[in-house]
């Protein structure tokens, strides 16, 4: 099912600020994680435009490190704005997900 | 097959070192040349190619196709790119930026007014005009690139063109009119020119120290 941009770009932002919180990680880790619990639609590519935009607004950061045994990385961390919108996320999602389930529910009784 | 080495920034990475080739090399390429524009700063656009050159050289170096790695075509790609960029710009750095393009405008067409006709009021009615201009103009293709970001700036440059003819007939209408001679002191009027210009260096240098700062 092909799922609407606006909406997946919206709940992305959500979710990868939730799997930077975690720790300290870089782009294609993040992509890794992704593909691992789920979204599996997801091209590493199509990752960076959101990336960039969460770094724009402040809410990660991203810092490139020399790495000894492979090429240069960007390593992305949460900021305190990205901390507070992650929470703000989540507040939001479970109220979706209570009024969405209550719906779901009425039409199985 | 087209190989080649490119070189994004002086002290991006190694990786920069590292060739692209084929389609990798040609989408490289494409994304180069749409942000390189005045409207997308020159270190939003070293900053994004550093990253870009990172993924595409381990992909390519995993044999992976570009599609696969973007997961949609370049043109796509590359709007996404500008979204995040024009739709991320506070209100605050947009004025500051079109306030920028207006001192830029106002003193560049002001001076050239000087080539053909003697500084006076009329030489500052078409500095101010130009001024207006700068702004609205920086706004307009503001809206545009995050309305249509999929349009090549080459169209947006064309755009620039029809001002600057525009600018020139505004020039000449207010240079012939009386109200030249009403102040002859090209000292004064050369002087704000000048200014504005000085006004819009010291502005670009702040924002360059600024996101040095970040």
């Amino acid at each position: 099912m092909a799922i609407s941009t606006q909406m997946l770009k919206g709940l992305m932002d959500g979710v990868i600020l939730k799997v930077i919180s975690k720790e300290e990680t870089y782009g294609y880790e993040i992509y890794e994680t992704l593909q691992r619990i789920g979204f599996s639609y997801f091209a590493e590519g199509s990752l960076y435009p959101l990336l960039l935009r969460l770094e724009r607004k402040g809410l990660i950061k991203g810092v490139k490190k020399t790495s000894s045994t492979g090429p240069d990385r960007k390593y992305y961390y949460l900021t305190e704005e990205g901390k507070e919108e992650m929470d703000s996320f989540k507040e939001t999602w479970d109220s979706f997900n209570v009024g969405v389930g209550v719906l779901w529910q009425d039409d199985i009784k | 097959m087209k190989r080649c080495v490119i070189n994004v920034s002086n002290n991006i990475s190694k990786l920069n070192q590292h060739s692209l080739e084929g389609e990798y090399y040609t989408a490289f390429s494409e994304i180069n040349k749409r942000l390189s524009s005045d409207l997308v700063p020159k270190s939003f656009r070293l900053d994004v190619t550093s990253d870009i050159m990172d993924i595409f050289i381990r992909n390519q170096n995993e044999g992976k196709k570009l599609s696969e790695v973007i997961g949609t075509d370049i043109k796509t790609f590359i709007s996404e790119i500008l979204e995040a960029y024009f739709s991320t710009i506070s209100t605050k750095t947009l004025i500051k930026f079109s306030i920028q393009n207006g001192f830029l405008f106002g003193g560049i067409f002001g001076l050239l007014s000087l080539l053909d006709f003697s500084p006076s009021l009329g030489t500052l009615l078409t500095s101010l005009t130009a001024f207006i201009l700068g702004i609205s103009g920086f706004l307009i293709n503001y809206k545009i690139c995050l309305k249509f970001s999929r349009i090549p700036f080459s169209w947006l440059g064309a755009l620039g063109g029809l001002l600057g003819v525009g600018m020139f007939y505004v020039i000449e209408y207010i240079s012939k009119s009386d109200i030249c001679s009403s102040l002859n002191n090209p000292v004064i009027v050369i002087s704000i020119l000048l200014l504005q210009l000085l006004i819009y260096f010291l502005l670009q240098r702040e924002s360059k120290l600024k996101r040095k700062k970040a």
